[in-house]
Formats: structure tokens, C-alpha cells, sequence
């Protein structure tokens, strides 16, 4: 994999992953590196980019989870919002606000099958479901986004 | 509907924003993918592994000969002040601890294979073993 290419997916899928891995733990800023570097270190480069991302990404927040370093949600806002770059004004709606509400295991499926593009059969093997188990949380998933964005307005 | 159906909403969530990449993060990502590019495959050295194995020697034997320290000297009598009940104990292979093997294992491999050795993202505690880069390369190359 070229520079090029390589840049082009942190732009692309970065975000979605660090939105990801931050609701689980505190380093996912790492993360995410680890996950970018393990990708271009891959001597075969797997089929599909986007879906091994999220799928190591989710795998290493989780480990990361499990071992116990969390920190408040809150303590992770202020560090986000110190460290973001680019315009947020307070209050505006932003993707991870709209997401807040659903289970980690229900926004992983939302983020990788809206910004990652991942098929249900994809999306769902993150999770361990199936793909028309996941495509039923999807749903389900989205009304409750659907209600929150109704609120917001 | 169907799986095949985009849902209404994913239009809507697609031009909603997330937060931006933290400042400087984008560039060490591609630096750090760019370095890992460059040592991918290399191995150390017959000449590293001389260099290492050398400094090893003389930093472990030679420098207090090249280099005695008197008796009575002031690093000696610093010492003395600040640690009065430092004994020095013969080590036997009968008392060398986990922690002592694992940290000489792990200035063996900065030595013979580099910085990059240095295990990373031990952050997240000994509870549990951290997922390697080793092993997702592994997966990846799958």
C-alpha cells in the first residue's frame, strides 16, 4: 500500500474509528495508530480495508476495556475538546452526540456500516452476529438515533 | 424493507460530523506507518549484534576497571548517605526473579533488534496480556 492510499483512509475512516475506540476507553488515539501501522506491516493486505480496521480497532478498545482503564465520560469530553482540531461549536449535533444513546455494541454497527460502508455480513462478524441478526439491531438502532435527532430539533 | 436498502437515516448521519482528528495525530500516524514500512523485513545485523554485545561487555565489566573508583570517593560517600542499608548480594541463578529475567530479556532484544522491541501499550496493566502488533500482522496477512 502506497503513502497516498494509506493517507487516504486515515482521512476517510479515522474518525469513525477514534469515535469508535474512545467510547470504550481512553487510548484511542493509539488505538487506532496500532491498527494503521499493523495494516501497512501486513505482508498480504486484507480484502477489505475498511472492515479489518474496525474489526481490529473494536478488538483492541475491547481489550483495552477489559483490563479496566476507563475514565469518565465526562474527563473524556474535556480532554477531546482540548485536543480536537477544527470548529465544534458547542452545542452543535455531531455524529458521536447523535450515537450516545445506543448500546457500544449497536453504534459499532451504526459506524461501520455508515462511515465505514461495511455489508451486514461484515458489520455483523464485528459483533458476532449474524448478518441479518445485525441488519435487526441496525433497524432497531436507528429508530432510536431517529428519536434522538427528533429531539435535537 | 430489506438489508439491501439503505435505511432513510443513513443519508442524514452521513453528513453529520465527527469530531476532527486531533492536532498532529494525522501526521504520526503516516510517519510512524512510514517508519514501520522502512524497517519491515529487516533484521538485525551481524554487525549490530557485535556492537551490542560489546557495549554489553563493557559497560558490565570493563568501566569499573578502566575507571576504579577510589574508597573514599564523593559518589561513594553520596551513596552511602542516601541508601545506608544497600547491600551488595552475590546473584546466583537460584535467585534471580521473574522481574530481573525480564528485564534483562528485554535489553537483550533493544540491543540485538532495536528500540522497536520495546513492548508498547503496557498502559493497560498486567491483569491482561495487551493484543501484539505481531499478532494483528498476522491476522492481517491472513
Amino acid at each position: 500500500m502506497d503513502a497516498e492510499r494509506l493517507a487516504r483512509l486515515v482521512d476517510q475512516l479515522a474518525p469513525a474509528l477514534l469515535a469508535m475506540a474512545r467510547v470504550r476507553c481512553h487510548d484511542a488515539e493509539d488505538i487506532v495508530q496500532q491498527a494503521f501501522v499493523a495494516l501497512i506491516k501486513a505482508r498480504v493486505e486484507p480484502e477489505n480495508h475498511a472492515a479489518w480496521l474496525f474489526g481490529t480497532v473494536r478488538k483492541l478498545a475491547l481489550a483495552s476495556q477489559r483490563a479496566g482503564v476507563r475514565r469518565a465520560r465526562r474527563e473524556e469530553k474535556v480532554a477531546r475538546s482540548e485536543s480536537q482540531a477544527g470548529p465544534d461549536p458547542a452545542g452543535a449535533l455531531d455524529l458521536e452526540r447523535a450515537l450516545e444513546a445506543l448500546d457500544p455494541d449497536d453504534r459499532d454497527l451504526v459506524l461501520a456500516r455508515t462511515r465505514g460502508g461495511l455489508s451486514f455480513e461484515e458489520a455483523g462478524r464485528l459483533t458476532g452476529l449474524s448478518a441479518a441478526t445485525a441488519w435487526r439491531r441496525y433497524q432497531a438502532a436507528m429508530e432510536l438515533v431517529r428519536a434522538k435527532l427528533e429531539g435535537w430539533e | 424493507m430489506t438489508p439491501e436498502e439503505p435505511h432513510p437515516l443513513e443519508g442524514r448521519l452521513l453528513k453529520l460530523p465527527l469530531p476532527g482528528l486531533p492536532a498532529g495525530w494525522r501526521d504520526r500516524v503516516l510517519f510512524e506507518a512510514g517508519r514501520a514500512t522502512g524497517r519491515r523485513g529487516r533484521r538485525p545485523s551481524g554487525g549490530l549484534l557485535l556492537a551490542g554485545m560489546v557495549a554489553g561487555f563493557i559497560s558490565g565489566s570493563l568501566l569499573p576497571t578502566v575507571f576504579p573508583v577510589p574508597g573514599g570517593s564523593k559518589v561513594e560517600g553520596l551513596q552511602t548517605r542516601t541508601a545506608p542499608e544497600t547491600q551488595v548480594v552475590a546473584t546466583s541463578p537460584d535467585n534471580v526473579t521473574p522481574e530481573d529475567r525480564l528485564a534483562w530479556e528485554t535489553r537483550r532484544r533493544i540491543l540485538v533488534d532495536g528500540v522497536e522491541s520495546i513492548p508498547v501499550s503496557t498502559w493497560v496493566g498486567l491483569a491482561e496480556k495487551p493484543v501484539s502488533l505481531d499478532a494483528l500482522i498476522e491476522e492481517a496477512s491472513r
